[in-house]
Parts: structure tokens; sequence; C-alpha cells
């Protein structure tokens, strides 16, 4: 038996936790100013007679839950400890990096762009190896370009940003206040999208690709 | 992936099949990982014994190679 990690926050007026993964109550445990939640009993039975993609689904809505009101630092989905002792020697262990940390994002959320080449398979149709390379460079700098244009573009809405390759594209973290959502979106509205390009906004979810933490173990 | 030429908002509390790999690609991808080890225990036997950060790509495929492993053994005892 193990338990299932969820995320750190600030330990003050912590929101109704309810049920988690597999129905499994959300726990938590508490050190200094901050709080690690989880859901105890939890083993491999538990994601068996799922699907891992609805487990998922379901760690993700205790995140949502908590992050619609507070600053969280999620874990990775599965993360698992032997017991709720481990999970308290961890945060006393990596207590100043948790609070730096959650103080800094306390009232961010992340915004994520994902920019897409309809024909992103142009590259690997060219004949020779220097065509190749020339057109992933084109490629390359189309979606740098855009992705310049879209950070002008929602300049005001944003505190920060952080680019990274994806499939068939290009991946881009919005940094803002979360009040600033809104302004965020309706000024990327106005945005006009280049031909042969799409482009999907998702958010807010919770600052991950901003994070500074050190080895957490 | 979204239609070229558009620009789509999406929530991230809705329940279509793109916000999901939205979803997926946060809750796997994104967040703290731990290093340390673990054990996965299925029916009292300790199955899987190595570093975290490998489990979080292979669970799904453990799981499928331990119902695998398990119908071959039921049809040869």
């Amino acid at each position: 038996m193990s338990i299932l990690l969820y995320c750190v926050t600030e330990k003050s007026e912590l929101p109704r936790l309810g049920k988690g993964v597999a129905g499994l109550p959300v726990l938590s445990v508490e050190h200094g100013e901050i709080a690690g939640l989880f859901s105890p009993g939890t083993c491999a039975e538990d994601w068996k007679g799922s699907p891992l993609k609805e487990s998922a689904r379901q760690f993700h809505q205790v995140l949502h839950r908590i992050f619609e009101s507070r600053a969280i630092i999620p874990f990775c989905f599965p993360t698992l400890m032997h017991e709720t002792p481990e999970l308290a020697r961890h945060l006393e262990a990596n207590l100043l990096e948790y609070v730096a940390q959650l103080e800094k994002f306390r009232t961010s959320v992340q915004m994520d762009i994902t920019i897409t080449q309809a024909d992103s398979a142009r590259a690997t149709r060219q004949a020779s190896g220097a065509e190749y390379l020339r057109e992933r460079q084109k490629q390359s700098e189309e979606l740098d370009r855009v992705a310049s244009q879209l950070c002008t573009h929602a300049d005001s809405a944003t505190r920060d940003w952080r680019t990274r390759p994806a499939q068939h594209g290009l991946k881009v973290f919005a940094l803002l206040d979360r009040d600033s959502v809104e302004v965020f979106n309706s000024s990327l509205q106005q945005f006009r999208v280049p031909p042969g390009l799409g482009i999907r906004i998702t958010g807010p979810w919770p600052v991950t690709a901003f994070l500074e933490l050190r080895q957490v173990g | 992936m979204s239609a070229p030429g558009t620009i789509v908002f999406a929530d991230t509390n809705e329940g279509d099949q793109l916000a999901l790999l939205d979803i997926l690609d946060h809750v796997l991808n994104q967040g703290v990982i731990l290093r340390g080890n673990l054990v996965i225990s299925l029916a009292g036997v300790d199955l899987v014994y190595v570093g975290l950060d490998v489990i979080l790509t292979s669970i799904e495929t453990a799981m499928r190679h331990i119902n695998a492993t398990s119908r071959v053994t039921e049809k040869t005892s």
C-alpha cells in the first residue's frame, strides 16, 4: 500500500478536499506553512480497474478543485510514497523551496499556447538531406516568429514567457496574474493566424513551466 | 491539433477529447518529479522496482504486460 501525491499548497484555509483518484479520500499532511495533499491506501489495483487516462482525469479534477482558489505545486501523476511520514519528511526537507515558489506564484496562473503547422511533415518529403534541414529551419523560424508576435500581442497581460518544441509545432507558456486571464484571451482573439498554422490556447493551469525547484527528493 | 488558420480557446475543465490530451500532457509531463525507487505491488506480489521517473511513462505498458503475463500463466497452469 502507498499514498498517491497530488500537490503542495499553503496550508491556511484549505478548501474541501473531497474524493480523489479511484474514489479515495484526499487528505493533507502539514509542515510549517505548507500542506501536501494525498490519497491513502493506493496500490496498483486501483488503476488496473479503469484506464490510466480516467485516473489521470480524476487526478486533474482534484488539482483543478484546489487550484481554483489558490496556488499549487503539482506532482507528476502517478507519484507514490510508501507512507504519510515519508511525505512529512519530504515537506520538511524541501520546506523553504516550496514556500518560496508558492509565495512567488501565489497570484499567478499559466496559459498554454500550442502552435501547430498544418503540414509539419513537409520537411520529410524533401529530396535531399540539405533540403530537409533547410525546410526544418524555415519551419522553426516561422514558429518562432509567430510565437514572438503572440507575445507582443498579449504583452500587457503577461509577466513572462517560455517556449518549448512540441510535436508538429511549438508550445508557448505564458505567466500571468489570475485576474488577467480574460484580458489575455481577449487580446489574442484579435490575433490574425498566419495561413498554414493552427493555434490552440488552454488554461488557466497551475504554474509549472516557470517553477524553479532544485532537485527535489 | 487545432485547425489551420484558426485560434481555438479551450477550457481546462471541459470534457472533450482534445481537452483530455491537454490534461494528460499536464498531469504526466508537468509537475514535480521525485527521484527515488518504487515498488508496485499487485495481488501482494512486488512487481516493479525502478526509478520513479521511469515509472511515470511506463505504468500503462507495465499493466498491459502484467495482464498478458497473467493470461499466459493461466493458460499454462
